[in-house]
């Protein structure tokens, strides 16, 4: 594929059905994700925030080729998404490792399935496990390993299929804060190497700020985008930012958008880090 | 840093130790019970476990029952080879399509529900009294119970794992040999054991029926000859052989299985 134009979300619908309670429409159904459009550019961090059930992982999921919209379409390459595709790779929010495989053949499983070869598989996934810091553990079976560990496992499995995209489902969610901490500099360090676009959905302000170079907030019911704020920070980032006032700004600007996503001019582009914010208190510092 | 990883090699040594020795330790303390209860009751239809014992060497040590066994024991493993490829194909085939389910859900729940014994002369007068009739026995009591656990088994299968291997494009035929199968191991085994168990009852209950061939003919000769000790010698015979195969398709659960020991 030679069109690199990144990935183009266009006016995406997605309706499902509520058998009980809590729909939104008389007929029994609710909007997940409601006329969503975004572009995302080639070499592009991207965090995809919102409160649950506001359709982040709907949308992720619809760009990852999992689920097909209702209407409205997702461009990946000037390609149409019609199913997973090799130059996207997912991170799931449970890891997702095959329990009855070691480490080494949970980072080559997705090479396994694309036909490479056992010898050139391995030797790949074990670069891999240096890249994600997994020495040692190469042949633990997943359940050796602690939450952090399995999420770098499923880390590696993405990253050795070199996608051009890297998509993930609220990867650090189920860890512990100080682990969080933990892989959202091991991922800035490995970010800083490569040269890939990625969707990271994640209920954390913080870990939005750090991590991206843009922040899509999202509604819920229906699911849309109340706004797309342009991080200014430069790269390479690290958890040293959060000490600033600038961070401290935008992380107010953004619970202002989590919060008052009814009222106000939401949809409001870049985040203007000027008002000196009173510094709140590093409540998940480590 | 290194790490001793855990290994199927562990999981078959703990298997293989741990297991008969725990099996010789239960078994032996019945047989301690048996002996002194036996001698005190004093009844001839429950002679001393040494009588028994001595018996069942004897029917070996002439040469008596080596044939009948293997008569019995060579129906059993074709039998329960058919209820394995017979369990394996349909139980996956209803887990995997609901028109498959559908036709033959019925047949399934019926068969496992009613007991064999009710309809096992009908399927010797059918197959007439051969060989032939005695594996059809032995299949209809093992293979619907097989078919049932194997059904369960790949429905249960990780539904997040199959979504994993779905994103990084897995076919039809990778989904099924890298995902679902290994994922339903473990469960699948659950069923070839009480598959086993049943293989062995269906094995029984046809020779009963049949009454000329195998273990269970020899027992019909013995209990209308009031052979209380042949009796018992056949059932002890009976019982070790079942443990066996039982043991046996247990070390294979662990080969396979070892990642969830």
């Amino acid at each position: 594929m030679t069109d690199r134009s990144g990935i183009s979300v266009r006016e995406v619908c997605k309706i499902f059905r509520r058998r009980s309670s809590g729909a939104d429409q008389a007929d029994g159904t609710f909007r997940a994700v409601d006329g969503v459009s975004l572009e995302i550019g080639v070499r592009e961090f991207v965090s995809v925030i919102g409160p649950s059930g506001c359709g982040k992982t709907t949308l992720l999921r619809m760009i990852a080729g999992l689920t097909k919209p209702d209407s409205g379409s997702v461009h990946v390459d000037g390609q149409e998404v019609r199913g997973p595709g090799p130059e996207r790779a997912m991170v799931f929010q449970h890891a997702s490792l095959l329990p009855w495989v070691n480490v080494l053949n949970n980072i080559a499983f997705g090479l396994k399935l694309r036909g490479v070869d056992r010898k050139s598989r391995l030797e790949r996934a074990q670069q891999a496990v240096a890249l994600v810091g997994l020495d040692g553990f190469e042949h633990a079976l997943p359940r050796e390993l602690s939450g952090g560990m399995q999420q770098r496992v499923g880390l590696a499995r993405a990253l050795v299929v070199d996608p051009m995209y890297l998509l993930m489902d609220e990867p650090f969610g189920s860890l512990d804060e100080i682990t969080r901490r933990e892989m959202q500099a091991e991922l800035l360090k490995i970010w800083s190497k490569q040269e890939k676009g990625a969707v990271f959905v994640t209920h954390s302000v913080d870990e939005a700020i750090i991590l991206s170079d843009r922040i899509i907030v999202m509604s819920s019911r229906p699911g849309r985008v109340v706004a797309d704020m342009r991080m200014p920070f430069t790269s390479p980032r690290s958890h040293a930012l959060e000490q600033t006032r600038e961070f401290a700004a935008v992380r107010a600007d953004v619970w202002k958008m989590l919060g008052g996503q009814s009222g106000e001019s939401a949809g409001a582009g870049t985040v203007d880090a000027v008002e000196p914010i009173p510094p709140s208190p590093p409540v998940d510092a480590a | 840093m290194t790490r001793s990883a855990f290994s199927r090699a562990d999981a078959l040594r703990l298997y293989l130790v741990e297991g008969p020795l725990a099996t010789v330790l239960a078994v032996g303390a019945l047989v301690v019970v048996w002996e002194i209860g036996a001698t005190i009751i004093d009844q001839p239809w429950l002679p001393k476990f040494s009588a028994a014992l001595a018996r069942a060497i004897e029917l070996f040590a002439s040469g008596e029952i080596q044939p009948i066994l293997a008569t019995s024991v060579s129906n059993l493993v074709v039998g329960y080879t058919l209820s394995v490829a017979i369990g394996l194909a349909l139980g996956a085939g209803m887990a995997m399509s609901s028109k498959v389910q559908y036709a033959f859900r019925a047949y399934v729940d019926a068969l496992l529900f009613i007991p064999p014994v009710l309809y096992a002369p009908l399927v010797l007068a059918f197959l007439g009294f051969s060989d032939v009739a005695l594996i059809g026995v032995i299949v209809m009591f093992s293979a619907f119970v097989i078919t049932a656990s194997v059904q369960t088994a790949v429905t249960a299968v990780d539904h997040e794992l199959q979504e994993m291997a779905d994103a990084f494009g897995a076919g039809r035929i990778q989904m099924m040999r890298e995902v679902v199968l290994p994922g339903a191991m473990p469960q699948i085994f659950a069923g070839l054991r009480l598959g086993m168990g049943r293989a062995v009852k269906g094995m029984i209950i046809g020779e009963l029926f049949v009454t000329v061939v195998g273990l269970g003919a020899l027992e019909r000769r013995f209990a209308s000859a009031f052979d209380a000790v042949g009796v018992w010698a056949i059932t002890m015979i009976v019982i070790s052989l079942a443990i066996l195969l039982i043991w046996l398709v247990q070390a294979v659960d662990r080969a396979v299985n070892w990642w969830a020991a």
